[in-house]
């Protein structure tokens, strides 16, 4: 009798599981299947060539705005990803238990959660009424803030992956710190390292509203870095809160673009965490 | 592999051939006495053990070491454990070498009857020994099974010189004395010949973990 | 070829825990000498003390004297003293990011050695006198981590044995292994002492017993007993070490 019951026990206590888990997947494809289906009819080769164009008018695009995300991700990603590395083997293998390091790493868990609009505030104070003008300059800087703990956090986490063994044979080598450092431990966590990046890359390449405050956007082409620049999730922003109908198109079309550029880094991520093993 | 232990056991090998040649030479030296009847000869050979119970001891020592440091099992451990008994077989052998020396010096010449099967026993006896450390050396089970049928030869021929020297004894009983010291000869190589069958039973033990009795 | 070795008071601490009482040895050239020991006797903590190891943990502090060759090694740039005093661990740790080649090496390569004649020579030098040559020379190109447990410990010795070292530390170097790959390193344990002074921590008193020339008994941070193997495994002149091997402890 006890060995039915608790059969049965299994069994629901599964099925709530296997329940929830399906309820959790709902918003996932629910999203992705309502940028698909919306998103796929507008996608054309214009959108990818063409700037936007006046409302009312069919054919524009978004290539600035794509081109601009790209631009900012890269300024962002500079800046962001050396410190961060640097400030993780810091911690890793210089300092672990300082009260010095221990308040870095709290900072940088705070700055993890902190809300990006914030991040933009900041920086609209700090740069761009500085210069006076917004930038993609400004607008690479604040993704930056907002890239840097997050490499630091994952390089971390790497780092402290490799065996405290690797290191001991390199010292019992008489191979001196900071070689061990450079060509033993970060080879054997690089493609820990490098998933890490590109998670970050892929998160920061999504932010609207530090944008928003640096950035501004730009319905033309930006012919310098110190100018405005469009951004794909601002341009997005800009169209879906506009009236227009064929805008709205548009901005169905620049989310599938958005999505799917960070689905295609998670994916690259990913088959870089598995590869480069033989 | 296992250098070490192979190092240690053919250094014992060659240990325990080192005592045999050793009780080789003082045989053949008091047989020589047992000819000659010369006193100073035998006060010789009877003082001449030394070096026999020296290499017994670094036997006995080595195969102590061996054993605490390369904890040896199975057949590796029945070579060690029999090279120890060898060791004494063989050092007993050396005494009743010495044993006959003893009684030669006892003996007032000329002899009663020249000497023929006693130096037989001797030479047998001898054989048996050297072909005994060869089938240590060579764990050669047969050749050690063979020292049966040699022991057998040597107790016929013993049964044989103790018939000879009792006639000769109720005959001329003015060599008596003779007779019964050469007795004795007689019975040390026969109990020489049991050692020396001795080393071929634990050359048996060695291949097979199982004791047999040789000497019948 | 090997070098000699000489301790005097030597104490260790990790942390307010004194684990080194005051340690006086003298380590023969081109011999094994094994440290025996129960578990926190401060057999590995000794060790690490002669390639300055230990201070690499935290919280650590070392006092007393050790000369190697007559030069203390506390005269000494610890990274360069390393070169001399070779270390091999208790598991296996090749880097996983090189190759079986690269492994073997990387004590030359990482510290500037360039010419690929001499480190492809020591390669194969350094491979053949860890055994394991023939195994891997047709795939030098391998990740150190394709090889079995035994095998990859016999590639740590090639990687320690390469940097040309005159004393080799090793720290329960077969625990890992199975007999078979242990009676391997055994041997080669024997080959390697006619060109290096090897120190070898082990809790396999059997183990010490079978290639040691001289062994050493250490209980509670203190050296108990120091002698040569046979006489310690047959006749120990203190009570603990008898206590010891014979495994009537506690």
């Amino acid at each position: 009798m006890n060995d039915r019951l608790r059969k049965y026990r299994n069994l629901t206590m599964m099925g709530i599981f296997t329940l929830a888990t399906l309820i959790a997947l709902i918003p996932l494809f629910g999203v992705l299947g309502y940028v698909v289906k919306n998103g796929f009819s507008a996608l054309n080769l214009e959108f990818f060539i063409n700037l936007p164009k006046a409302m009312g008018l069919s054919g524009g695009g978004m290539a600035n705005a794509i081109v601009g995300t790209l631009i900012m991700v890269v300024i962002a990603s500079i800046i962001g990803i050396p410190i961060g590395i640097l400030t993780a083997i810091y911690l890793t293998e210089y300092d672990r238990n300082s009260w010095f390091s221990i308040a870095v790493r709290f900072a940088t868990d705070v700055l993890t959660g902190i809300p990006s609009i914030i991040v933009g505030i900041v920086i609209y104070t700090a740069v761009v009424l500085k210069m006076g003008h917004f930038s993609a300059l400004a607008g690479g800087l604040s993704l930056a803030i907002i890239m840097t703990p997050l490499i630091i956090r994952s390089t971390e986490e790497m780092l402290k992956l490799v065996s405290h063994s690797i290191r001991e044979a390199g010292y019992a080598l008489g191979i001196s710190k900071r070689i061990i450092i450079l060509r033993i431990i970060l080879p054997t966590a690089a493609k820990g390292i490098i998933t890490g990046a590109m998670l970050a890359i892929a998160r920061v390449s999504g932010e609207t509203a530090p944008l928003i405050f640096t950035a501004l956007g730009n319905q033309y082409w930006a012919h310098s870095l110190n100018e405005p620049i469009a951004a794909l999730p601002v341009q997005i922003y800009q169209y879906a809160t506009s009236p227009y109908k064929e805008w709205h198109q548009q901005a169905w079309a620049g989310s599938l673009v958005l999505i799917s550029m960070v689905i295609i880094l998670n994916l690259i991520a990913r088959l870089v965490f598995r590869s480069r093993s033989n | 592999m296992r250098q070490s232990l192979n190092e240690g056991q053919l250094r014992l090998t060659n240990l325990l051939k080192d005592m045999g040649q050793e009780v080789e030479r003082i045989l053949q030296g008091c047989m020589q006495v047992l000819t000659t009847l010369d006193r100073g000869q035998a006060e010789f050979w009877i003082a001449e053990d030394q070096l026999v119970n020296n290499l017994e001891r670094q036997v006995d020592d080595a195969c102590v070491r061996l054993i605490a440091t390369q904890q040896p099992v199975a057949k590796d451990l029945r070579k060690i454990i029999s090279a120890m008994k060898i060791s004494t077989d063989l050092e007993r052998m050396a005494d009743l070498a010495i044993g006959i020396a003893k009684v030669a010096r006892r003996i007032e010449g000329p002899l009663c009857k020249p000497l023929i099967d006693i130096p037989l026993m001797a030479e047998k006896a001898l054989e048996m020994m050297r072909q005994g450390l060869e089938a240590y050396s060579n764990e050669d089970m047969e050749l050690a099974r063979n020292l049966a049928a040699q022991d057998d030869a040597v107790d016929h021929l013993y049964n044989q010189v103790v018939r000879d020297l009792l006639v000769i004894m109720t005959k001329t009983p003015e060599y008596l004395d003779q007779g019964m010291y050469l007795t004795f000869v007689g019975r040390y190589l026969e109990r020489f010949a049991d050692h020396a069958t001795n080393i071929g039973e634990n050359v048996i033990y060695i291949a097979t973990a199982e004791r047999q009795d040789l000497n019948k | 070829m090997g070098q000699s070795l000489s301790v005097r008071h030597l104490e260790a601490w990790y942390g307010s825990n004194k684990t080194l009482k005051g340690i006086n040895m003298e380590i023969q050239p081109n011999q094994v000498t094994a440290i025996i020991g129960p578990s926190g006797c401060g057999k590995s903590t000794f060790v690490r003390c002669i390639n300055r190891m230990h201070e690499t943990l935290p919280g650590t502090k070392v006092k007393g004297e050790i000369i190697l060759d007559g030069q203390s090694i506390y005269d000494q740039d610890p990274v360069t003293l390393r070169k001399t005093v070779g270390m091999v661990f208790q598991k296996a740790n090749p880097f996983p990011s090189m190759s079986i080649y690269e492994n073997v090496v990387a004590g030359l390569r990482l510290n500037g050695m360039k010419s690929k004649q001499k480190l492809q020579a020591s390669a194969e030098k350094s491979l053949r006198m860890a055994a394991l040559w023939d195994e891997v020379k047709d795939r030098l190109n391998y990740s150190g981590m394709s090889l079995s447990g035994g095998q990859q410990q016999r590639l740590c010795i090639a990687r320690a044995l390469a940097v040309e070292p005159s004393v080799l530390l090793m720290d329960e170097p077969a625990s890992a292994l199975d007999p078979i790959a242990t009676t391997h390193i055994e041997e080669l344990i024997r080959q390697l002492k006619e060109n290096y002074t090897i120190l070898i921590v082990t809790h396999n008193m059997q183990q010490a017993a079978r290639i040691a020339d001289s062994t050493a008994f250490f209980l509670n941070g203190e050296l108990v007993e120091h002698g040569p193997t046979s006489e310690i495994f047959t006749n120990p002149n203190d009570k603990r070490t008898e206590d010891y091997i014979t495994g009537r402890f506690g």
